[in-house]
């Protein structure tokens, strides 16, 4: 059976120890506060990381992989693989995939380059699904297939404190209509099909937004199972509380990651922000 | 006479470059013909892009060598229609160029008229008005320059000439274009090729830049985010085949789309068409060799996401909002939501008709929501429809809060109705509390009052009354709020002290831990308070 071996990238916000687990190589993005840069989640643990944020006069910057990361991946899988799958977060937000893109075309074995229009958990789901899928046997194609087919089935909404981060950061896209509102309003925004932010509503009082973002699963599922991912940039809080109105809700939901945002994307959302990414429970 | 010292042709492009950066935004702007999908100026800037990093792999060389790279490197990177022109317009220029042993007058002028003439065989159905109309002025006036004997003819002044001509035919390419005089601009491609040749023939000659001297106005595209298009799909791909037949390659292409536009340069050929069978063009072509930077754009996606991007869209198409208020810190927060005109009124004076017909009619925009934030002034707002040709939609909005929860859900990008609709059920969302003085006294229910006591109204009645605006704003607010309630906002108004304004938020927020509070100034007159809660 040919061997096939999958690559990401740090933004999937998932902990280290997970990739060595499933047998994933993981390249990090860097997050860099002034001249130090740290790697995401192996140098920058969230939690140390919004500590520093918190302490820093400065907006951190982050840097996408270099392709040599990705060749020197790839070489590596290359001596025991016969092909890769690299999947990674949305090229609207990132360079990412054009560095995987650029190491692929000189690896020794086939890489297929995915970009998922996802970020955060919302990769992680689907890497997740196509770990399952490799380990009953999945051939690359099919691999590649279904990560297709499951990216564009993950919807990412997220509520962030301030849209502070993510103009300075120039990751606003569309959503920057919201600013510059005098009224005090708490945007819910959405990772487009494009893998751009945009906004979805806009509301006033934390409690709507909660409200919303469970209406949203709940449209979302019409009466089926749902697989659900939720982060948090230091609002532990947040996630409970999304549980319990989605249990009141009656929604039929597995809790397939919980994270907090790694550095890179809480560089663009800022700390109290929180995320439900979602997608149907089956194919 | 030849040229004056010659900085190396990479400088020169690089200057051409940015300019066009520089004016990317205003060229896209402009660009109604022959799609109004805004993007003429970023295509001639990917197209010279790929022109400056040809030159840079290529780095330096004989002059046909750097000639031969600026070709390549237009028709590799070429994308557009504009794009696909101004590369064959480079190419003749450049063929022009390279077969010259000394370059004079004479020489440049036969070199535009070649760009000129590259550019018009390789368009399948010239139209005149565009990049192609310039062009050709401008290699005409070079061309009779050249022939003048005496200083005149020399190489600067024939530059020179052909520049002003090209910014002069510019101006003129609405007389050319019904299209482009509907929609009140210049053509998109020939600005650019003004801004490009401008920046040039400065770097060139040492000169400061003056492409939008040369133009005059060029007015910008009013865009409808309505789509309309016969052909969905721009398709463009080069294909690299040793025999490939431009005039039968064009004639298939004919067959099944528009905009068609064939450029070959020996075994390289770039193709663009508008169409809507992409697969065909691309199955026609794989069949003939083999294909590189293969494009296919939805052009329906791209006109759709530019209206919902704002843009261009944003300022004429799309949905304006006029709304009725008093108060400038209330006008502020209007205008911040999206409201593009406020008309003066409220309670004591309502504005006519005429006057919310002509903040209506004063909008760029062509669909337009009304807020009269007023029950007094919702009969008139009603009646702006039979008064003004554009589609009103009157949202029935009978407060200032319900104002502002309506344009919570704007949404620019969607229809008139769709948004009338949206912010129509939003404004059921929000309760609306008014304190003000009782012109008279009475009593209402249990509530009793003298003249000039502060009362409390909500949902039509009178809720509470009394002499301090302290207590009358905190018992109203609690009478307002229940359990389903997540947010407050409160607007004071004229005349309210700050230490008074303060005391109340203080209270209001205590009594009402869980709720977000948000504070406002609104400047209005003879409501101290005016509250929402939702």
């Amino acid at each position: 059976m040919p061997r096939i071996g999958f690559v990401t990238d740090s933004t999937a916000d998932l902990d280290p120890a997970y990739y060595d687990e499933h047998d994933v190589v993981m390249v990090p993005l860097a997050v860099r506060f002034g001249k130090e840069s740290y790697l995401d989640w192996v140098e920058m643990r969230p939690e140390t990381f919004y500590q520093a944020l918190a302490a820093s006069e400065v907006l951190p910057k982050t840097s996408q992989p270099s392709a040599q990361q990705f060749i020197e991946a790839y070489d590596r899988l290359a001596r025991r693989c016969d092909s890769i799958i690299s999947l990674h977060l949305s090229a609207a937000l990132s360079g990412t995939v054009q560095s995987a893109e650029i190491a692929a075309r000189q690896a020794d074995v086939p890489v297929t380059v995915i970009d998922t229009k996802l970020a955060s958990l919302g990769i992680a789901l689907v890497l997740d699904e196509a770990l399952k899928a490799r380990s009953g046997g999945a051939s690359h194609d099919d691999l590649v297939e279904i990560i297709s087919r499951r990216s564009s089935s993950v919807s990412t909404l997220f509520y962030v404190d301030t849209l502070r981060y993510l103009e300075k950061g120039g990751r606003i896209g569309k959503a920057a209509a919201l600013v510059g509102s005098l009224l005090k309003i708490r945007p819910i925004l959405q990772l487009g099909e494009d893998g751009i932010v945009a906004p979805y509503k806009k509301v006033k009082g934390t409690q709507r937004v909660y409200a919303e973002l469970v209406q949203a699963v709940a449209d979302h599922a019409a009466g089926g199972p749902v697989k659900i991912a939720l982060v948090h940039a230091a609002n532990p809080e947040s996630l409970q509380r999304l549980k319990r109105l989605l249990d009141e809700k009656g929604i039929a939901f597995d809790v397939v990651f919980e994270s907090y945002v790694g550095s890179v994307i809480g560089t663009y959302l800022g700390p109290g922000a929180f995320g439900l990414i979602f997608c149907p429970a089956e194919t | 006479m030849s040229l004056p010292a010659r900085p190396p042709s990479a400088d020169l492009m690089a200057a051409g470059l940015r300019a066009l950066q520089r004016h990317e935004e205003e060229i896209n702007a402009l660009n109604v013909f022959p799609v109004p999908d805004g993007d003429t100026g970023t295509n001639l800037v990917m197209t010279v892009q790929a022109v400056c990093d040809q030159l840079a792999q290529a780095g330096g060389g004989s002059l046909s060598e750097q000639l031969n790279a600026i070709t390549l490197g237009s028709l590799m990177g070429a994308r557009g229609n504009s794009g696909v022109i101004l590369s064959q317009i480079i190419r003749g220029i450049c063929d022009g160029l390279s077969q010259a042993e000394a370059v004079d007058a004479r020489v440049v002028a036969d070199a535009l008229q070649n760009g000129c003439r590259v550019a018009y065989q390789a368009i399948r159905k010239p139209v005149e008005g565009t990049m192609l109309t310039v062009i050709r002025d401008a290699a005409d006036a070079a061309t009779e320059r050249a022939s003048a004997k005496s200083v005149e003819g020399i190489v600067n002044h024939v530059l020179e000439a052909a520049l002003r001509e090209a910014g002069a035919s510019v101006s003129r390419t609405p007389d050319l274009l019904p299209v482009l005089k509907e929609a009140g601009v210049v053509d998109a491609g020939g600005f650019g090729l003004v801004v490009l040749g401008d920046a040039i023939v400065a770097s060139l000659l040492g000169r400061l830049e003056e492409a939008t001297d040369l133009v005059g106005a060029t007015g910008t595209a009013v865009i409808e985010p309505e789509v309309d298009l016969d052909y969905r799909f721009c398709t463009e791909l080069v294909v690299r085949s040793a025999g490939l037949d431009a005039e039968r390659a064009e004639n298939f292409l004919t067959g099944i789309g528009g905009s068609v536009m064939v450029a070959s340069s020996g075994q390289v050929a770039r193709i663009h068409v508008h169409t809507n069978t992409p697969w065909s063009v691309i199955e026609w072509a794989a069949a003939r060799g083999s294909l590189d930077k293969v494009k296919v754009d939805d052009m329906v996606a791209q006109v759709k996401e530019r209206a919902a991007a704002g843009g261009v869209a944003k300022a004429q198409g799309g949905v304006g909002v006029v709304a009725v208020a008093n108060g400038g810190g209330i006008e502020a927060i209007l205008r911040s939501l999206g409201v593009s005109a406020v008309v003066n009124g409220g309670q004591t004076m309502n504005p006519s008709a005429a006057e919310l017909r002509d903040a209506v009619d004063s909008l760029a925009q062509r669909d337009v929501i009304l807020l009269p934030n007023n029950p007094n002034i919702v009969l008139t707002a009603q009646q702006v429809k039979q008064l003004t040709t554009k589609q009103v939609a009157v949202v029935a909005t009978r407060s200032i809060p319900e104002a502002f929860a309506a344009l919570l859900a704007l949404d620019v990008s969607v229809s008139l109705g769709e948004n009338a609709e949206a912010m129509d059920a939003a404004t059921k969302a929000v309760k609306t509390g008014e304190i003000t003085h009782a012109v008279r006294g009475g009593r209402s229910g249990a509530v009793k009052f003298k003249k000039a006591d502060l009362i409390g109204i909500s949902d039509g009645k009178i809720r509470v009354a009394g002499r301090k605006l302290e207590t009358t704003a905190a018992r109203l607010v609690a009478e307002m709020v229940d359990g389903e309630d997540s947010a407050i906002t409160l607007i004071f108004g004229d005349g309210v002290e700050s230490g008074e304004a303060e005391r109340i938020v203080e209270k209001v927020a205590k009594k009402h831990p869980r709720l977000d509070l948000d504070v406002q100034h609104g400047g209005q007159p003879l409501y101290p308070l005016i509250i929402g809660v939702e």
